[in-house]
C-alpha cells in the first residue's frame, strides 16, 4: 500500500487509527502489528511469509543468544543463523537476478549459451526489515541490548508499517522502550499530522512533479547540455523530496501512534563537504553501515590505509544495498572516493578554502553528478549524460520538447526554498511557526488533488 | 503564537486531517462519486476482472485500489478544480495533452512523433498507402478523392507550445508525392492557408471546427465534379458564433463536463453549425451516391447526414463511444458499396506518420462475413486454436498475447460455434486502442472480428460475449498467430555498436526473397534495445533498401513483411539506437504463400 493513495489515506489510515485508539494500551502493539501485516500484505500477501520467517528466526536467535549469554556463553551459532537467514533472503531476492544476468553477459561474450533463469520478484522493503532484524541479533550478541521479551513487541518492531518499506532503518534499541511503553498525547499527534502533511506535500507536489522531468531526460540516449542539467537537477530534487517526504510521513505516522522514530535527513544539500553530506543524508543507513560494517572492519583504528580501504568498502556495499546494478556500485565507489579524498586532506572538501556558500554549491554539484550515476539505467547512459552536462553532446542529441514548463519552475523554486532556506522538518516540529502550519493546511488538499491526477506514483525507495 | 492559540491550532489541524481522511472514507463508502464513463465492454471486462481477481497475487487489492481511486469524492471534487487552475497560469497539461499558446491544447503524440517517424522514406510509404487505397477503390468501381487530414499543429502553428517538434515536412512530402502520382486529393492545409486557424480548428478539441470541415467537404465535392450551389459558400461571419464547441481534450485532461469548473475555462466563440439539411440536399441530389469514409466527417451529422454510405474504417482508435467500428463499418458495408459511387476518403495524417499505418482499414462483406479489402498483399495468417472457453458463461474475457502483429496487418478474431439459446448475442473485442462489437445471429456458425492491429506495445485483447441468456458453446481462434515452426531461422553475428547505433547482419539464403511472400519475425531480447529499430536489406555494391522502421511491441517482438525490390539482396540488417542488445536477436523468415 502506498501512503499517497486513496486506499491508505481514506480507508486504511482512519480505520487503523480508530482501531488503534480503541484498543486497550497493552494490546496496542498487537493492533499495530496486525495492521502492519494488512498494510504489507496488501501488495503481495504471499510475501508476508518471508517477513514472518525473518521475524521468527531473529526472535528465536535473539532469545537464544540472550539465554546463552546468561549462562556465560556467546550464542554464536544463533548469530550465524540470523546472518545466514537475513543475508540469504536479501541475497536471493535482491541480487540473484543481477548475478545471473552478469554471468550470462560473461557467457555470451565467450560464445557460451546463457543460463536459463526466471527473474525473481523483489519483495518490497526487504532491504529495510532484514537490516533491522539483523541489527537486533547483532546488538543482543554484542550485549548492547537485552533480548526482547514479548514476541508481539518484536513482531511490531519488524513490521511497523510507517517505516516498513522505505525506512528509516530503526534499530531495536531505539524503540525498545517505546514498544513496551509509550505515551500518546495530543501534542504528539499534532506533530505527527504536521510531519505527515509535510511529507505528503514534499512527495506529491515536488518529487512527483520534477520526477516527470527527470524521467524524460534519463530515458533518452542523447540529450543536450541544458536538458542534461535539467534532468540531473530534477532527479537531485526528486530523490531528496521523495525519500525525505517518505521519512517525514513515517515519522509523522509514528508520532500519531506514540513513537518517536529517528531522524533520517538533516538538510543534506546544505553540506559543505561530502563527509558532512553523509552525516545529513539517510542518517539511519549511514549510522547502520558505520556501526555494523565500518567499525567491525576496524574503522579508523588500524592506520590510514586501512581506514581508506574500509571507507571505500563500506560505500561500495552501501551502493550495492541500494540496488543490484553496476550503476549503484559506481555510485558507491564515487561516494567512497570523495570520502577518502576528503579524509586525506583532513575531513574537509578540497574547496574548503572558498566561502561557505560556494562550498555548499560545489558539494551540491558533486552530489548532482553522483545522482546521475545512481539514476541512469546503465553506466554508458550515465557516462553520456555526464558528458552532456560537461558540454560533450552526442551528434544525435536534440532539445526535448515541452521539457521545462512553468510548473517545474514552481516546483524547483519551492524545492530550493525548502532545501536551502526553510527549517528542517524536525525543527519545524519542535515549535511549528503558524505560517508553516497554515501553508501545510493549504498544501494538503493540493497534494491530494495532484495525487488523484497522477494516479499514485510509487516511492523511489520502495525499490531499494 | 501563545499557548492558547497553539492549542486551538493543534486541535483544528488534527480535526481537519481526520475529517479529510476519515470523512472522505466514510463518504466514499456511503455515497461514492461517479467514476469514469465506461463502455459496455469495459463494464463487462471489469465484471470478469472482479470475479477472477485473486487475493494471493494482490490482484484483488489492486481492483479495490482502483475502485477507491476512481470513486473518490475528493478526486471528483478537488482534482478538476486543481487541473483547471494549473492549466492556464502554469500551462500544465498531463494525460498526453500539451498546453500551447493562448491555452490551445494539443495531443502530445501528434506533435511529438516517436523515434523513427521522420525517416525519409516515411512519406513515400504513406503516399504508397494512399495510392493503394485509391487504386483499390477504383478497381471496385468507386471514384475516390482522398482527404489527408493534416495534424492540428501544422495548421495552428502560432498556437504551438515552445519546442514543438512537428516536422511539417512530412505532410508536404506526402502531398507532393500524391500530386506527382496523380492521386486526387484535397490539400487541406493549402485550402486553409488564408483562413485564421482559430476558425478551422477547435482550441480544446482535436477536431476541425464546423467551418473547417465545411471548407474541406466543399472542396472535395467540387473535385468529384459535383455541383455546389454558390449560395452555400458561406463565410463564418454569417453564422451563429455563440454555439458551444466540443472540448474533448478538457475531458481527456480529467476535467469532466459535469464539473462546475468546466464552464469556467474560456473557450472559443467559433461559428456554429454551418451546413443545413437543405445544403446537404443541394450537394448530393441528382449525382451518383456519395460515400464518405473517415472520422471527423462521420463525427458530425451536419456534414454527413444525407450521404448514402458512411464508412469509418481508417482511424479505429478515434471512434466515439468505443464501438463505432461495429456501428459504422459493419452496418455500412452490410450491403456493399454502391456501384459507381463517389467516395471521399478522409485519412488522418498522424496515423500514417505515427503508427506505421498502411491502410488495411477497409472491409467488405463477403458471404456474410467482414473481410479486409487487401490493399497490399498481406501474409496469409495461419489460424491456430488458442483456447476452448467455458461454455456455460455468458460473459468472459479471453486474455491473449498477440503475436504476428505486423503494423500493417489485420487481426482477425474468429469465434466459431453455435450460440444456441442466446438472444441478441454480441461478440465484442477490445484491445488497448480498439473496440469492435458484432452481433452474432443464431443461424451463423462463426463470426469474425477484424481490427487493425493494436499499437505496438498492446499486449492484451479481450473477447467478450454478451447475450440475453447463457447456453452457447463457442470456440475462439486468433487468426493472427503465425506458424513459426515452419519459419527459417537466420543465424547471425551478435549485434555490434558503431557509436550511437548498433546493427546485426544476417546472411540471406540465395533467392530467399525472390518471388516469394516473406515476412521477418524479430525477437529482441531486451526492451532497451528497441530504440528506433529498422530493418534494411543490403546488396552488392552498397545497395541498400529500407524495409521499414520496426513497430516493436513492448515485449521486443515484431513482424515485418519484406517487400523487396528486385535485386540480389544478400544481407538483412537489423539496427537500432542506444545500447546494443547483449543477448542474441532471434530472426526468422516466415514463408507465407500468396492468397
Amino acid at each position: 500500500m502506498l501512503f499517497a493513495s486513496a486506499t491508505f489515506l481514506y480507508a486504511f489510515l482512519p480505520a487503523f487509527l480508530g482501531a488503534y485508539y480503541l484498543t486497550p494500551r497493552r494490546f496496542r502493539s498487537l493492533t499495530l502489528a496486525l495492521g502492519s501485516y494488512v498494510f504489507y500484505g496488501w501488495w503481495r500477501p504471499d510475501f508476508l511469509l518471508l517477513m514472518l520467517v525473518s521475524t521468527v528466526v531473529d526472535f528465536t536467535a535473539g532469545s537464544r543468544i540472550g539465554s546463552e549469554r546468561a549462562r556465560g556463553g556467546r550464542g554464536k551459532p544463533w548469530l550465524l543463523l540470523s546472518l545466514a537467514t537475513n543475508l540469504g533472503l536479501l541475497g536471493y531476492f535482491k541480487y540473484a537476478n543481477f548475478g545471473v544476468e552478469t554471468l550470462n553477459e560473461l557467457l555470451v561474450s565467450m560464445d557460451v549459451e546463457p543460463v536459463a533463469w526466471t527473474s525473481v520478484v523483489l519483495p518490497v522493503g526487504i532491504s529495510f526489515y532484514t537490516f533491522q532484524t539483523l541489527s537486533y541479533t547483532v546488538d543482543v550478541y554484542r550485549g548492547t541490548t537485552p533480548p526482547v521479551g514479548r514476541f508481539i513487541d518484536f513482531m511490531c518492531y519488524v513490521a511497523m508499517f510507517p517505516q516498513l518499506v522505505a525506512g528509516p532503518i530503526v534499530r531495536y534499541n531505539t524503540v525498545a522502550d517505546q514498544l513496551a511503553e509509550r505515551t500518546h498525547t495530543r501534542g504528539k499527534f499534532f506533530q505527527g499530522v504536521l510531519a505527515f502533511q509535510a511529507g505528503l506535500a514534499k512527495k506529491i507536489l515536488i518529487a512527483d512533479v520534477l520526477g516527470t522531468l527527470a524521467d524524460e531526460v534519463f530515458a533518452r540516449p542523447a540529450v543536450t547540455t541544458p536538458d542534461a542539467w535539467l534532468g540531473a537537477l530534477a532527479y537531485t530534487f526528486q530523490i531528496y523530496f521523495d525519500f525525505s517526504g517518505y521519512s517525514d510521513m513515517a515519522i509523522g505516522l509514528g508520532l500519531m501512534m506514540g513513537f518517536r522514530l529517528p531522524v533520517n535527513f538533516d538538510g543534506p544539500y546544505r553540506s559543505r563537504s561530502i563527509t558532512e553530506f553523509w552525516r545529513r543524508w539517510h542518517i539511519s543507513l549511514s549510522t547502520f553501515l558505520r556501526d555494523y560494517l565500518y567499525l567491525p572492519l576496524g574503522g579508523n583504528r588500524r592506520g590510514p590505509l586501512r581506514t581508506y580501504a574500509n571507507l571505500a568498502v563500506v560505500m561500495l556495499l552501501g551502493g550495492l544495498w541500494h540496488g543490484a546494478a553496476w550503476t549503484f556500485v559506481a555510485w558507491g565507489a564515487y561516494q567512497g572516493a570523495w570520502l577518502v579524498a576528503e579524509r586525506l586532506i583532513g575531513k574537509r572538501a578540497p574547496y574548503a578554502f572558498l566561502p561557505s556558500a560556494l562550498q555548499v554549491v560545489l558539494t551540491f554539484v558533486v552530489a548532482v553528478a553522483g545522482w546521475v550515476l545512481f539514476r541512469a539505467e546503465t553506466l554508458v547512459g550515465a557516462g553520456n549524460l555526464l558528458a552532456a552536462m560537461a558540454g560533450d553532446v552526442m551528434p544525435s542529441a536534440a532539445p526535448i520538447p515541452y521539457l521545462f514548463r512553468p510548473v517545474h519552475l514552481v516546483a524547483f523554486g519551492v524545492g530550493a526554498l525548502v532545501v536551502w532556506n526553510a527549517p528542517t522538518t524536525q525543527r519545524l516540529l519542535r515549535a511549528p511557526p503558524l505560517a508553516w502550519v497554515v501553508f501545510l493546511q493549504l498544501a494538503t488538499p493540493l497534494a491530494l488533488a495532484h495525487m488523484h491526477h497522477e494516479q499514485n506514483v510509487p516511492f523511489l525507495y520502495f525499490q531499494f | 503564537m501563545d499557548a492558547g492559540w497553539r492549542r486551538v491550532a493543534a486541535w483544528m489541524v488534527v480535526a481537519g486531517f481526520l475529517t479529510l481522511t476519515g470523512g472522505a472514507g466514510v463518504l466514499d463508502a456511503v455515497a461514492p462519486a461517479r467514476g469514469p464513463q465506461l463502455t459496455s465492454i469495459d463494464r463487462a471486462a471489469r465484471r470478469v476482472e472482479r470475479a477472477t481477481a485473486d487475493i494471493a497475487s494482490g490482484a484483488r487489492m489492486r481492483v479495490i485500489d482502483r475502485d477507491l481511486q476512481e470513486h473518490s469524492n475528493v478526486r471528483f471534487l478537488l482534482t478538476p478544480w486543481y487541473l483547471a487552475h494549473v492549466l492556464l497560469p502554469l500551462r500544465e497539461g498531463g494525460s498526453g495533452v500539451v498546453v500551447g499558446r493562448d491555452g490551445w491544447l494539443f495531443l502530445e503524440s501528434r506533435i511529438t512523433p516517436r523515434d523513427g517517424a521522420h525517416h525519409p522514406d516515411h512519406a513515400a510509404l504513406a503516399a504508397n498507402t494512399l495510392t493503394a487505397i485509391d487504386r483499390r477503390l477504383l478497381a471496385l468501381g468507386l471514384d475516390p478523392v482522398l482527404v489527408p487530414v493534416p495534424r492540428k499543429g501544422t495548421v495552428a502553428t502560432r498556437f504551438l507550445p515552445d519546442g514543438a517538434d512537428l516536422r511539417p515536412g512530412f505532410e508536404q512530402a506526402l502531398t507532393r508525392r500524391l500530386r506527382e502520382g496523380g492521386i486526387p486529393f484535397v490539400d487541406v492545409a493549402h485550402l486553409w492557408r488564408d483562413v485564421d486557424p482559430a476558425l478551422t480548428w477547435l482550441r480544446h478539441d482535436t477536431h476541425w471546427s464546423s467551418y473547417g470541415r465545411w471548407l474541406a467537404m466543399e472542396q472535395a465535392v467540387r473535385q468529384l465534379g459535383r455541383l455546389v450551389d454558390p449560395a452555400l459558400r458561406s463565410s463564418p461571419a454569417e453564422h451563429d458564433v455563440t454555439a458551444p464547441v466540443p472540448r474533448e481534450l478538457l475531458k481527456t485532461l480529467g476535467i469532466p463536463l459535469e464539473h462546475p469548473v468546466f464552464d469556467t475555462i474560456p473557450h472559443d466563440s467559433l461559428p456554429g453549425p454551418l451546413v443545413t439539411d437543405e445544403d446537404i440536399a443541394g450537394l448530393s441530389t441528382a449525382d451518383p451516391p456519395l460515400v464518405v469514409i473517415g472520422t471527423s466527417f462521420t463525427a458530425h451529422d451536419d456534414v454527413t447526414r444525407e450521404v448514402s454510405h458512411l464508412v469509418d474504417g481508417l482511424a479505429l482508435n478515434l471512434g466515439r463511444q468505443g464501438e463505432h467500428l461495429g456501428r459504422t463499418l459493419h452496418d455500412a458495408l452490410r450491403d456493399g458499396l454502391p456501384e459507381g459511387a463517389d467516395v471521399i476518403v478522409e485519412v488522418p495524417t498522424f496515423q500514417l506518420q505515427l503508427q506505421g499505418f498502411r491502410g488495411r482499414g477497409l472491409h467488405r462483406h463477403k458471404e456474410s462475413m467482414l473481410e479486409p479489402l487487401t490493399l497490399t498483399d498481406p501474409p496469409a495468417w495461419h489460424p491456430l486454436d488458442v483456447e476452448l472457453l467455458t461454455p456455460s458463461r455468458d460473459v468472459w474475457t479471453l486474455p491473449a498475447r498477440l503475436l504476428g502483429t505486423s503494423g500493417d496487418g489485420v487481426v482477425s478474431i474468429v469465434l466459431s460455434g453455435r450460440p444456441e439459446g442466446a438472444r441478441r448475442l454480441t461478440a465484442v473485442l477490445a484491445t488497448d486502442g480498439t473496440r469492435l462489437a458484432v452481433e452474432w445471429p443464431e443461424d451463423r456458425d462463426s463470426v469474425s472480428l477484424p481490427i487493425i492491429t493494436p499499437s505496438p506495445g498492446s499486449e492484451f485483447l479481450r473477447v467478450t460475449l454478451e447475450g440475453a441468456r447463457p447456453g452457447h458453446d463457442v470456440r475462439v481462434r486468433v487468426a493472427t498467430e503465425l506458424d513459426l515452426e515452419n519459419a527459417t531461422p537466420l543465424p547471425g553475428a551478435r549485434a555490434v555498436g558503431d557509436g550511437g547505433r548498433w546493427h546485426d547482419d544476417r546472411s540471406l539464403p540465395p533467392g530467399a526473397l525472390a518471388g516469394r511472400h516473406v515476412s521477418v519475425w524479430v525477437e529482441l531480447p531486451e526492451r532497451g534495445a528497441g530504440v528506433d529499430p529498422r530493418i534494411e536489406l543490403l546488396g552488392p555494391g552498397g545497395a541498400r533498401h529500407l524495409v521499414s522502421d520496426v513497430p516493436l511491441r513492448l515485449d521486443g517482438t515484431a513482424l515485418m513483411r519484406v517487400a523487396a525490390p528486385p535485386g540480389a539482396w544478400s544481407t538483412l540488417r537489423l539496427s537500432g539506437a542506444g545500447p546494443r542488445p547483449v543477448r542474441p536477436i532471434t530472426v526468422r523468415l516466415v514463408d507465407v504463400p500468396a492468397r
